[in-house]
């Protein structure tokens, strides 16, 4: 049931939009992780400092967008999508960015324990540590997919409650609107937090 | 402002600070050299490691405010400077990474095999020293607009501390300020950096 007396957190259509688009970017980091575990090791190098331009790329992205949204007077106004979407996403990116460089570093230290300085960055890979970088890309894929999958389910939550919002209003006001498409019967609903909260879980 | 400005609880000194840790940051950017040479992956993806930190900490801080519905323009100011500052890294660290995989490139075993190995590997190097540089760039300017906002931010507010709410509440019942809706204490100040970080480093 909703009340009134609980404040309402907006919830917008590109809100959802967002979300999707966010979860498929993430989704295309992931399956690009995960090929690369079929590629040949000795270019282990090169796939992980491409994983890392693609992380870095998306972090420099939501956090572009986060600055964006907090130099407009959308800030004190902003929806729950909003408000969580690119944050979100944002440090799960970076929790994989890190991990990232954690396994090249991993990597480089095996293949270089033996060698002078000087020598460092001519070998990069070192057989034995195919293994570790296998099991280690594939750690960071799933907590990637994790990670899409909260943004999905919040997604799928969000949506959940425009469609009650949508069906409560329709019993308070007659079957006037169809709401085959919650996001387009509703340009802007609402809420309660704990929805939105519930959502999330 | 000045560059003694100390900080203190105002949204001024904490965005002088998120200046600072940037330009602590930016110490530890290797130079461009002249092609073939390039730094190593190595340090290149050390420099990406300490930098996504304190990107993490900046958005996490900033979500972390926004968060609190605060309504005190301070505040605010604040919330909108730590959004500034994890952009502004956002992009630095997009830069660093391109000279990064002009590194991991160039450490490709079959790279070495090919009989264009000089040309080609001079051409790589050229582009990693050109990201190496755009990075710098990108971080000098990124540290000039933190700057910029942490005197902007001294000049709106000139030196007011941000205020609790349980402050602002007292003032407000002292008479001596109107109180916007309500927030919980959201006095934030920088992070101290993690450990390893360059500024640490640089003290061992």
């Amino acid at each position: 049931m909703i009340t009134d007396d609980i404040p309402r957190i907006q919830i917008l259509p590109e809100d959802l939009e967002r979300m999707s688009a966010v979860a498929n970017a993430l989704q295309e980091i992931r399956t690009s992780i995960r090929r690369s575990a079929k590629r040949p090791p000795k270019l282990a190098a090169v796939l992980l400092a491409g994983h890392i331009q693609q992380v870095t790329a998306f972090i420099a992205a939501m956090a572009i967008e986060w600055e964006n949204l907090t130099t407009t007077d959308r800030l004190h106004a902003a929806s729950a999508g909003e408000m969580w979407t690119q944050q979100f996403a944002s440090t799960s990116a970076s929790e994989a960015l890190t991990a990232l460089v954690g396994v090249m570093e991993h990597a480089h230290q095996a293949a270089n324990r033996a060698r002078p300085p000087a020598q460092r960055r001519v070998d990069f890979f070192h057989s034995g540590s195919a293994a570790f970088l296998n099991r280690r890309l594939g750690e960071i894929e799933a907590q990637l997919g994790e990670r899409i999958t909260v943004l999905r389910r919040s997604r799928a939550g969000l949506v959940d409650s425009v469609r009650r919002r949508t069906t409560a209003t329709r019993t308070t006001l007659g079957p006037v609107v169809s709401a085959e498409d919650p996001t387009a019967a509703a340009p802007t609903t609402e809420a309660s937090p704990s929805s939105v909260a519930r959502s999330r879980r | 402002m000045t560059d003694e400005y100390l900080p203190g609880p105002t949204a001024a000194a904490v965005v002088q600070g998120l200046a600072w840790q940037l330009s602590d940051w930016k110490l530890t950017l290797p130079d461009p050299s002249v092609p073939p040479g390039l730094p190593s992956l190595y340090t290149f993806g050390d420099c990406v490691k300490e930098l996504n930190t304190l990107q993490f900490q900046w958005v996490s801080t900033a979500a972390f405010r926004a968060a609190q519905g605060e309504a005190d323009p301070q505040h605010r100011d604040l919330t909108a400077g730590y959004a500034l500052a994890a952009g502004l890294a956002g992009e630095v660290l997009q830069k660093l990474s391109s000279a990064l995989m002009a590194s991991a490139q160039l450490s490709v075993r079959d790279l070495r095999q090919r009989d264009d190995i000089e040309q080609l590997s001079e051409r790589i190097a050229g582009q990693g020293n050109l990201a190496l540089a755009e990075a710098h760039t990108s971080a000098e300017l990124a540290i000039k607009r933190l700057n910029h906002q942490a005197r902007r931010l001294d000049h709106r507010y000139d030196g007011a501390r941000l205020l609790t709410q349980a402050e602002r509440a007292e003032a407000a019942r002292a008479g001596m300020v109107d109180v916007p809706s309500a927030a919980p204490d959201a006095t934030a100040s920088p992070r101290p950096p993690a450990s390893g970080s360059a500024a640490n480093r640089r003290s061992r």
